[in-house]
């Protein structure tokens, strides 16, 4: 009786102990290259109508980008769409253009 | 008119965004079309340096013994502020250029906005200038 492979998505990362790379994986192979801009995304809007808050999102949302940023080893495994950088890019630049608008004129 | 300043001031901090944020995340920094053609020590630098301090030569003639200081200074003013605007160009739609770019929007719809951005530049630095409200009529 012979062993069936496994082929299930995400799980050789699983199997080396990598569960943020494996989750990455399978999230982002269901959609390919936008998981990080989605969850991104989310998570603006979710503080946003949690909190009221653009600083908050702004300063949160840097963060994020950052650390993604850095996190190369993300980018060795999969790819990520190129559109979504830039959506996440202008999403910031706005965020900080109203928060320095703000802060000068209210 | 409080909308067109409001528009100019928004406009131009949405450029210093941009280069808030090329500076804060080095990931952001290797994308060329964030610079929006410009590059250090290159043409956008060099058209601001080099062409600002090149010589005004006036066209045409000033042989009239009427007025002649003040038709040369007119010249030269408008020479100048000629040369100011055309570099002012890349500065001044900065953002919207690199929306262009990154985004492919419509040809006409960043047209729209240029002229809308633009007036709103004008009728704010007239009222800067001479403090005058346009808006009110």
């Amino acid at each position: 009786m012979s062993v069936t492979p496994i082929n299930a998505t995400g799980w050789s990362e699983l199997y080396n102990g990598n569960m943020i790379s494996a989750a990455y994986t399978v999230y982002n192979t269901a959609m390919p290259g936008w998981f990080i801009p989605i969850l991104f995304i989310v998570y603006q809007f979710l503080v946003y109508f949690k909190t009221r808050n653009i600083t908050l999102m702004w300063i949160t949302g840097f963060f994020f980008v950052a650390m993604y940023a850095t996190a190369q080893y993300i980018e060795e495994l999969q790819y990520i769409e190129e559109l979504s950088v830039h959506i996440m890019f202008i999403l910031l630049v706005f965020e900080i253009a109203g928060i320095l608008y703000m802060w000068l004129l209210k | 008119m409080k909308f067109a300043i409001r528009l100019m001031i928004f406009s131009i901090l949405l450029n210093l965004s941009v280069g808030l944020m090329q500076t804060a995340i080095p990931a952001f920094k290797n994308i060329d079309a964030y610079r929006g053609g410009m590059k250090y020590d290159t043409t956008g630098l060099n058209d601001f340096t080099n062409e600002m301090n090149n010589t005004v030569s006036p066209t045409g003639d000033l042989e009239d013994a009427e007025g002649w200081f003040d038709r040369l200074l007119d010249k030269l003013n408008l020479g100048i502020i000629k040369r100011f605007l055309r570099v002012i160009n890349s500065y001044m739609w900065g953002f919207v250029n690199i929306m262009q770019t990154v985004l492919n929007i419509n040809a006409s719809l960043i047209f729209f906005i240029k002229i809308l951005i633009s007036i709103s530049y004008v009728l704010g630095s007239l009222w800067l200038w001479s403090g005058k409200d346009i808006g009110k009529g």
